[in-house]
């Protein structure tokens, strides 16, 4: 993760330089020369492809809402950084023209020699509290993006302890909401919330898919079995969470049984090893509560 | 204008989360007491309980009263009690689960299961909501 975040920052920075050198302005105070129309129009091109590579490679990743955010992040980031970069160099006296005859890195202010100016010869300089000041617009929003993204958990669908599985003619992927034994809740009852995402256009074929502990038992009434199968899966997006009590003498060969209902009224049972699926909740259910 | 901060609104909303039923019963003498609500603590007063026999015999079918709660006889048989808040929001609670029953109380072959396969095989049931 840390590497690909990297990667996306590199791509990020390269993209904006690309964009930021095909400004008259900036590539005159890099190259000390202007650049040809055609290899400034070039180098927006690079410039905005290198910003949607990375925006690609996050989204990859991360999907689109996390992969989003982090490149925006990144881009905050590599903005701030690349005007500090050049706002110093455009400082520098070595960027300043060697010889007064040459005209296109004399800034036109310089030129206009009125009398409040700082003459020709002046080179101006930041001061300390300006630094400090850029140093820090550059460095918070560093800092809290840094911290942001070491603290924000991996979503659970894009961990390693994700199931990946297939039930009926779906695939899905599930997995515990967070590795947390399970939170009491009113009347002491343990829940323990799982994340379940099935295949791309699979759902419109699903009408509802159910988990719980132990094997659903046969019911008599309306509904049958999936009056026993457990709490549901909800939520927007493609993303369903279900929270699922944990019986108060369930044993780890009772195992997480997922239940899908098709719209065909076809069900499908699943079960699943507990140890498997949450190592916190199989550790829970060892300890004895 | 009106409709697009609407929507805004509704896309900028919490998530709202599944009312999750939550129930505890306990043996007192021949009778099993049970409280039932939800996880946040509210009550679940006229959510229907029904006890099932292993077998798949309805044994009771009651609610839960005003105060959130329902009794029922111990039955000579094994079974579950189902509070049943509707399709996908139950809380099923198995003979074993009874605080204060003799776990030997009922030596039982494991009678009634929906026999599912664990490959995700059909089991080609008929679903329906009630």
């Amino acid at each position: 993760m840390t590497g690909l975040n990297i990667v996306v920052f590199v791509v990020s920075i390269l993209g904006f330089t690309g964009l930021a050198l095909a400004m008259p302005k900036h590539s005159k105070a890099v190259f000390q020369q202007p650049l040809s129309d055609t290899c400034r129009q070039l180098l927006r091109l690079a410039g905005w492809l290198l910003l949607a590579v990375a925006l690609a490679l996050g989204i990859a990743r991360w999907r689109f809402d996390i992969g989003t955010v982090t490149w925006l992040g990144w881009l905050s980031v590599a903005g701030l950084a690349l005007v500090f970069v050049l706002s110093r160099r455009a400082a520098k006296p070595e960027s300043r023209p060697k010889n007064k005859n040459s005209s296109f890195t004399q800034p036109p202010e310089r030129q206009s020699g009125s009398a409040d100016s700082e003459s020709a010869d002046t080179v101006p300089s930041f001061s300390t509290q300006h630094t400090v000041f850029v140093a820090a617009a550059l460095l918070i929003p560093l800092v809290w993006f840094v911290g942001q993204l070491l603290t924000t958990p991996i979503k659970p669908l894009l961990r390693e302890d994700a199931v990946h599985g297939e039930i009926g003619p779906w695939t899905f992927t599930l997995a515990e909401k967070d590795q947390k034994p399970p939170e009491f809740v009113a009347l002491d009852v343990p829940l323990k919330a799982f994340v379940i995402r099935f295949c791309d256009g699979c759902e419109r074929d699903i009408r509802m898919a159910y988990l719980k502990v132990r094997e659903p038992r046969f019911f008599p009434g309306a509904g049958g079995s999936l009056r026993t199968a457990g709490n549901a899966f909800e939520g927007r997006g493609r993303e369903k969470t279900a929270e699922i009590p944990l019986p108060r003498m369930a044993t780890l060969g009772d195992g997480l049984w997922l239940t899908v209902e098709a719209t065909n009224g076809e069900v499908y049972h699943q079960r699943f090893d507990i140890q498997r699926l949450s190592p916190t909740l199989a550790q829970f259910i060892q300890e004895g509560k | 204008m009106r409709n697009l901060m609407l929507a805004v609104a509704l896309f900028c909303s919490a998530a709202v989360y599944a009312h999750t039923p939550v129930c505890r019963c306990e043996l007192n003498g021949d009778r099993i007491d049970c409280e039932g609500g939800y996880h946040d603590g509210s009550g679940a007063v006229d959510v229907t309980m029904r006890v099932v026999a292993y077998t798949g015999e309805s044994l009771v079918t009651g609610k839960l009263d005003d105060a959130s709660r329902f009794s029922t006889p111990l039955p000579g048989q094994p079974f579950y009690i189902l509070m049943d808040a509707g399709p996908g929001e139950v809380f099923e609670v198995d003979w074993r689960d009874i605080v204060g029953i003799d776990g030997q109380r009922f030596e039982t072959t494991e009678a009634g299961d929906v026999g599912g396969s664990s490959n995700g095989q059909p089991i080609n049931q008929k679903g329906s909501d009630e």
